[in-house]
């Protein structure tokens, strides 16, 4: 067990942000947190990390308390650029994590590299670009190759190639073992990373392992909507019927198996759209059952 | 008008109004309580600004009665004598009104006085206390006082309501106040740029120029608020805990040159108001201004400060300058404020106006433009090489952070190109200062030597060759005249052989030559007729301490310092000290004495509290807008490690600055004129308890005894003290910061901490004043011992400040690593509640 969370309580005054939230994390594991805007995500984050006391519960590090500072040398906690000195170079952030976690300049230079922020590691961060300052934070993260890597909004404000490289590099390293818990407005890239998700509502955790109920759905465009609806529930093919659109669910059929399907009972396919369902439809129902965001 | 009003609503969020409310009132109440306990003493003040009439009058009197003994009074002294039996019965009454407390019946018998007096000077009779304008000026302010019903009032304690904020003025309305009005509000805009809410601003529907007037207003009605709350203080506190006497109208004495006037000191107030309020105007303009290229609150503060400091020491220097339409000129207003109203001083308040506006307008113009004064390159080369440090304990490592962060924000360089600038412009009105001296000191031996020669010496011989023609070589007089002969024969000698061999750069005849008249003011050399120019007013001590200075002058072979022959000590007499202070002010553009002139003039604050605000926020400087703090604490290092290696960084970095420039400033003195002599002595005061010890080796003189510290030992002690100090405030302010997270509270809180602390040490607890730390940051007065003397305390030494300092420093540290250790260990869940949401709303986006 890497991370383990054990009946967190937090409050401010009479409100109670988190009620008893416990959770577990094992090697190569990606967990999201998940959660509107003010529902405790960076509360938790920052009571993992020890930047806030809670006032109940336990957190385990690799089977140690997180209070010791050490924790920090098998752990990486990305934070918000918030916490970046504009007046220094991104350099000098990287090389004080070096001085401070015995990393060679050849390891600081190869992460960087990785990250694909050596070329402006000698410039001040105060001329960064929100972009150039999530590469940095997350450069930083890494630099220590931590056995568990603790993301707030990794993706905020990455342009789509980034985010397409940061979502492999953390599946690459989910792969090496090291496990990852990451918070993030982005369902949709949440989708594309992890099926474990952990929903925060009104202080409680409601965890789901959505991978069972992932669905790939696809959206066909037909000249006869009906008697394509009518051909593919014949071959028991999942289809729903929204508005005037059709939808299909793939699960064991190959998608050119139904082209051929339709072609043969003369039905043209104009066009034909990949939707990923699941995890926000389970965030719609979560949050939006009791009539709105809590 | 928006810009305004939301100007305002930050100010008031910030709590700045409120933190400025409790200095004013800490200042004004700390004043009222020290005239307050001074009340019980209003009688005896009272009686003896009485006792020169007294004793003028029992004189007179005395002598006119031995001559009414003798039968041989004349008509005019048996007027003399009426008149003045009237003033002995005016005294009478005057004293025992102060005894009863009958101050309302004062200003009449003062006329009844003043009255009998000038009678008696008319009928030519000799009352020396109220000679010449003397009782021209205390009729005018008794006349004032009668025909305004006024009755007597403790001015020099006031407790009456319009008194006693004369006094407040005279405290408040100064240089401190613009500072601390600088300190508060003189960020204004630069805030704005450092939190980059300057582009929301400026990307509102409104003009630029809006925005800037509206920031000028609202510093324009801060000046306001300040001079509203200092005036409602202080007449408020006095209102409640003094006397509630409305004395408006009491009289207030100005002089321009040797004209003099009384104006009400409600007059005196509003004209106090308003050249204190014309100097703010055009500080908040230069600041204005300013804040177009700096982007840093403090770079401004800094860069204002120079500014000003530069503008005003070059108009004192320049004659040229002082006029009316020179904004630095009203930055005088203590002077101002004691010059006669003339119809022309609103034209100080037009020129500020003028100035201000034309300073808002060039910022305006600018504004438009992006421009930076110190627009430094955005790329940088690593430090080391880039190298890591992989095996060095955790404090040093956040110690090399620290420093790497300090040269990366170069605020530390411009504070030590501002300084050294500084010290080289002072350096220069010093050597201007110092050779002024020089030339007015030789022309005053010049000429006190062609006065004895062509005046003096002539009667005298005329007198000799008359008594001795007389045959009369027994009497005294001759005696007296022959000595008084030989007396100034051989001052000529010495005199000229001085002036000569100075010229020839040989100053060893002209320190024989001091020694030679010290001697003769204290009696060692019979002078004749001739009276030593202040050796009443010096006093005992200052000519003990004057000789013994010479003769280490001589045995050290030293090159004397000028100007005068005297030794400056405290034990001048109070009335003449300005007069004989500044004929015996001794001033050196040499390097070591140019650091003297440093310390003894308290220019070291000039530096503490730069490195303060640099270097003293702490843990709170990483809790800004920036929330740095987290990622410090997310790495493998203990919070306690992280302020530690801050505080040692401060330290270290401050101390070097601080001994980089004073020796720039002992450098820059050697290379335009020498290095100075290490052996100068300076005047230390041993306490008599030390004094009246048998291993005493010190000089033993009237009000006790002294020796000499060698010029090098005094720089040495005061640097020393310097560094501790400055540690200390360190120490301290970043201790603050593991509970204070606003890095303006803490400057604000630790300078508070050290003003009450020395106040209470050497006001309050004077028994205990040796233990306190803040006692030592009167430097000059702890190294040359005049504190030991002034509050009878022979412990306060600079060992003993160094003890102490240490141990305070070390209490602190102990008690900062203490209060870590409990945060850790105990959770207060309420109040931990509170500072985490403060906490987690920062940490939302």
């Amino acid at each position: 067990m890497i991370l383990s969370v054990n009946n967190i309580h937090k409050s401010y005054g009479k409100e109670e942000v988190l009620k008893g939230i416990s959770f577990d994390i094992n090697n190569s594991e990606i967990v999201a947190l998940v959660g509107p805007n003010g529902s405790g995500k960076s509360t938790l984050l920052n009571i993992i990390n020890n930047l806030l006391p809670a006032n109940n519960g336990k957190v385990n590090i690799l089977g140690g308390s997180n209070k010791d500072p050490e924790v920090f040398r098998k752990i990486s906690f990305m934070q918000d650029n918030t916490v970046l000195y504009d007046y220094l170079t991104g350099y000098d952030h990287l090389q004080f994590i070096g001085d401070l976690q015995r990393i060679t300049k050849k390891h600081i230079f190869e992460t960087a590299e990785r990250i694909g922020i050596d070329g402006y590691l000698n410039k001040k961060v105060g001329h960064y670009s929100l972009g150039m300052k999530q590469h940095l934070l997350l450069a930083m993260a890494l630099i220590n190759q931590p056995k568990l890597l603790i993301l707030d909004e990794p993706l905020n404000g990455l342009d789509p190639t980034s985010a397409i490289k940061v979502r492999e590099l953390l599946l690459e390293l989910a792969e090496q073992g090291t496990a990852i818990l990451l918070s993030s407005h982005n369902l949709a890239e949440i989708d594309k990373v992890t099926s474990n998700i952990l929903f925060l509502k009104n202080g409680v955790l409601i965890h789901e392992d959505l991978s069972a109920h992932k669905q790939v759905w696809y959206e066909i465009k037909v000249m006869d909507v009906e008697m394509a609806e009518f051909i593919l529930s014949e071959a028991n093919i999942t289809t729903k019927f929204e508005g005037n659109r059709l939808y299909i669910c793939l699960k064991d059929e190959n998608l050119q198996n139904i082209f051929e399907l339709l072609k043969l009972h003369n039905i043209v396919v104009l066009d034909i759209e990949k939707k990923i369902l699941g995890t926000e439809e389970r965030y719609k129902k979560i949050f939006f059952s009791s009539g709105g965001v809590s | 008008m928006t810009t305004f009003l939301f100007e305002l609503k930050k100010i008031r969020r910030q709590k700045k109004l409120l933190w400025l409310f409790i200095i004013i009132l800490f200042c004004i109440s700390g004043l009222f309580f020290q005239n307050y306990q001074k009340q019980s003493t209003m009688s005896e003040r009272a009686s003896k600004a009485i006792e020169p009439y007294i004793a003028d009058s029992n004189t007179s009197y005395n002598n006119l009665k031995a001559i009414e003994m003798e039968g041989s009074l004349t008509e005019l002294q048996t007027k003399q004598l009426e008149e003045v039996i009237k003033v002995g019965k005016e005294l009478v009454d005057w004293k025992a009104a102060i005894y009863n407390g009958k101050w309302d019946k004062i200003p009449n018998i003062e006329h009844e006085f003043l009255m009998y007096v000038q009678q008696f000077i008319s009928h030519g009779g000799d009352f020396k206390s109220l000679e010449g304008s003397k009782l021209e000026k205390a009729m005018k302010k008794n006349d004032w006082l009668l025909a305004h019903n006024l009755s007597y009032a403790d001015e020099a304690f006031p407790v009456t309501p319009v008194l006693y904020l004369k006094d407040v003025i005279m405290l408040l309305f100064g240089g401190g106040s613009i500072f601390l009005l600088l300190l508060f509000f003189g960020n204004i805009i630069t805030t704005e740029k450092e939190h980059n809410t300057w582009r929301i601003l400026t990307t509102q529907p409104i003009p630029k120029w809006n925005i800037i007037v509206g920031k000028y207003i609202s510093l324009l009605f801060m000046l306001f608020i300040f001079l509203v709350m200092i005036l409602s203080i202080g007449i408020i506190i006095p209102l409640i805990f003094g006397e509630r006497v409305f004395d408006f109208q009491y009289p207030q004495y100005v002089s321009t040159g040797k004209a003099y006037s009384y104006i009400s000191t409600s007059s005196y107030v509003l004209r106090a108001c308003m050249f204190f309020g014309s100097a703010c105007l055009f500080t908040f303009a230069v600041v204005t201004l300013l804040s177009n290229w700096l982007k840093n609150s403090f770079t401004l503060i800094l860069s204002t400060c120079f500014i000003l400091v530069v503008g005003y020491f070059t108009t004192d220097d320049l004659v040229f300058f002082q006029n009316t339409w020179n904004p630095y000129q009203v930055f005088h207003f203590s002077e101002l404020i004691a010059n006669i109203p003339k119809s022309t001083d609103w034209l100080y308040l037009l020129s500020a106006l003028i100035w201000s506006i034309s300073l808002v307008g060039i910022s305006i113009i600018f504004s438009e433009k992006d421009t930076s004064l110190f627009n430094f390159s955005g790329h940088k080369k690593p430090f080391w090489n880039g190298h890591t440090k992989r095996n060095v304990r955790s404090i040093w490592t956040i110690s090399v952070f620290e420093f790497r962060k300090a040269r990366r924000r170069g605020l530390m360089k411009q504070v030590n190109m501002l300084f050294s600038f500084l010290i080289i412009l002072g350096y220069f009105f010093l050597a201007g200062e110092t050779e002024d001296k020089e030339k007015e000191y030789v022309q005053r031996v010049h000429d006190d030597a062609q006065q004895v020669e062509m005046l003096l010496l002539p009667t005298v011989k005329e007198s000799i060759a008359t008594l001795e023609k007389e045959q009369q070589t027994e009497n005294t007089q001759l005696d007296l005249m022959r000595n008084t002969l030989a007396y100034g024969t051989k001052m000529i000698e010495k005199n000229k052989d001085a002036i000569a061999s100075y010229e020839q750069g040989d100053w060893r005849p002209l320190v024989d030559y001091q020694l030679f008249q010290n001697r003769a003011a204290n009696g060692d050399i019979d002078t004749g007729q001739l009276i030593i120019e202040y050796k009443t007013d010096l006093g005992q001590f200052s000519i003990d301490a004057s000789i013994a200075e010479k003769e280490w002058l001589i045995e050290h072979d030293i090159r004397p310092i000028f100007s005068g022959e005297y030794v400056r000590t405290i034990f001048w007499d109070e009335d003449l000290k300005n007069d004989v202070l500044k004929a015996n002010q001794k001033i050196d553009n040499s390097g070591l004495y140019s650091l003297y002139y440093f310390f003894e003039n308290y220019l070291y604050f000039i530096l503490i509290l730069p490195f303060l605000f640099l270097f003293g926020s702490g843990l709170a400087g990483e809790r800004g807008k920036k929330y740095t703090l987290n990622f410090l604490k997310t790495q493998p290092i203990k919070e306690r490690d992280i302020l530690t290696g801050k505080t040692l960084t401060a330290a270290i970095l401050s101390m070097v600055s601080c001994a980089a420039l004073c020796l720039l400033l002992v450098l820059v003195g050697t290379l335009f004129n020498r290095f100075g002599d290490l052996n100068y002595p300076v005047l230390y005061y041993d306490h008599t308890s030390i004094v009246e010890s048998v291993s005493y080796t010190g000089h033993v003189s009237k009000n006790g005894g002294f020796h000499f510290l060698a010029l090098g030992n005094y720089l040495w002690e005061s640097m020393l003290l310097v560094f501790l100090i400055l540690l200390l405030i360190l120490v301290l302010s970043n201790f603050l910061s593991i509970f204070l997270k606003n890095t303006f509270t803490i400057y604000i809180a630790t300078i508070a901490i050290f003003t009450v602390g020395y106040v209470v040490s050497t006001q309050i607890l004077e028994d205990y004043s040796y233990l306190s730390p803040f006692t030592y940051l009167d430097i000059p007065k702890v190294v040359n011992g005049e504190l030991t003397m002034v509050l009878n305390q022979p412990g306060i030494q600079v060992k003993t400040g160094c003890i102490v300092l240490i141990v305070s420093t070390v209490i602190v540290l102990i008690t900062g690593y203490l209060s870590f250790y409990l945060k850790t260990r105990t959770h207060r869940p309420l109040k931990i509640g509170r500072r985490s949401k403060d906490l987690s709303n920062k940490l939302k986006v």
